[in-house]
């Protein structure tokens, strides 16, 4: 065991590292009132410290800093697909009503290769916007990944 | 303190403001505010100054997002930028830490204090140090350099391990935990002579 009193550096160590002390300061602290006290001081101090209300912003700061971002991209391309599909859904309800007869008439007097063709190259568009939709998504993925 | 550098929620919000979607920075904000406060109110003491800064730092962390590598905790890179935008402040006002040479005669009062074999010898006087602590504490942790403030602060109220407050900081872990023994050893010296004053 020691016999000169630790020093203010064992001390803190004793108290706020105690599982990397060495034996022999253990042992000292133990029969040692003087640093005994001296880390209690310590102890306390911080117990108390800790206990302390945590500091907070008297203002909304999520509120001012998100007035200076940049709008929303998700927000605008929200906005612009809501418009999108309304101009289809009135695009659609107009043609229909005022030119019904006649769409019905070019179903039935087309002929059915033509019918095939269409949809070949629509479904072939679809398919290639979401390849490249995907290759988008797995470029920024790989981004975030490093 | 174990903890995961790859948290799942801290990946799903980057990559959503990544793609647009700013509102979830709010989110960011809002599980890094208190870290954040803690930091800018240790280092900075004016109150309108706070308020710049706290919007400078998430304007910051807002434009360099993408080079965030999820290498550490967002919480920890956040706070890096907290702390290095306050340090920053101080630098242009040469507020850092105390000057070595400036404290002779304090260190040998507080030697003959602290030589006293037992400062609190009775019972009503550990009580009445334990009334007066809380209030003495915040005043005499106001009067510690920025840098101690917020290195103790970080380790024993945001309960952060020295691998953690050298990444904030951006200091060797030896140099942290120096600082840390400077801190508290002047915070308790500081406590003990305000003690002392006042009980004369």
């Amino acid at each position: 065991m020691r016999k000169e009193h630790l020093n203010d550096i064992e001390i803190q160590q004793y108290v706020f590292q105690k599982e990397d002390c060495d034996s022999g300061l253990i042992s000292h602290m133990h029969s040692c009132e003087t640093c005994r006290s001296q880390a209690e001081h310590y102890t306390f101090l911080f117990k108390e410290f800790s206990q302390q209300e945590k500091p907070v912003f008297d203002f909304d700061l999520a509120g001012i800093v998100m007035e200076q971002l940049p709008q929303s991209e998700v927000a605008r391309e929200k906005t612009a697909s809501r418009f999108l599909v309304f101009s289809v859904i009135f695009s659609v309800s107009a043609l229909l009503y005022f030119g019904g007869n006649q769409l019905l008439n070019l179903f039935t007097t087309i002929k059915p290769l033509s019918i095939g063709l269409i949809i070949i190259s629509v479904l072939g568009l679809f398919g290639f916007l979401s390849a490249d939709m995907c290759r988008q998504y797995r470029a920024r993925v790989k981004a975030l990944n490093f | 303190m174990e903890y995961k550098v790859n948290n799942p929620a801290d990946r799903f919000l980057v990559d959503k403001v990544l793609s647009g979607d700013t509102k979830a920075f709010r989110s960011i904000m809002k599980n890094t505010e208190g870290l954040v406060a803690q930091i800018v109110f240790k280092m900075i003491a004016n109150k309108e100054d706070r308020k710049d800064i706290a919007q400078d730092i998430y304007l910051k962390v807002f434009q360099k997002l993408g080079n965030f590598r999820f290498q550490a905790k967002l919480s920890t890179w956040i706070a890096q930028i907290a702390y290095h935008t306050c340090l920053n402040y101080l630098e242009k006002r040469k507020l850092l830490l105390p000057d070595p040479g400036s404290g002779q005669s304090h260190e040998e009062i507080l030697e003959k204090l602290i030589s006293q074999p037992d400062i609190f010898n009775n019972e009503t006087e550990i009580l009445f140090y334990k009334k007066e602590l809380s209030g003495i504490l915040g005043t005499e942790i106001d009067k510690l350099p920025p840098v101690y403030k917020t290195l103790i602060s970080l380790y024993h109220h945001e309960e952060l391990n020295y691998t953690e407050i050298a990444e904030i900081t951006q200091l060797p872990e030896g140099t942290v935990k120096s600082y840390l023994f400077r801190a508290r050893k002047t915070l308790r010296d500081n406590l003990l002579l305000t003690y002392k004053k006042d009980a004369l």
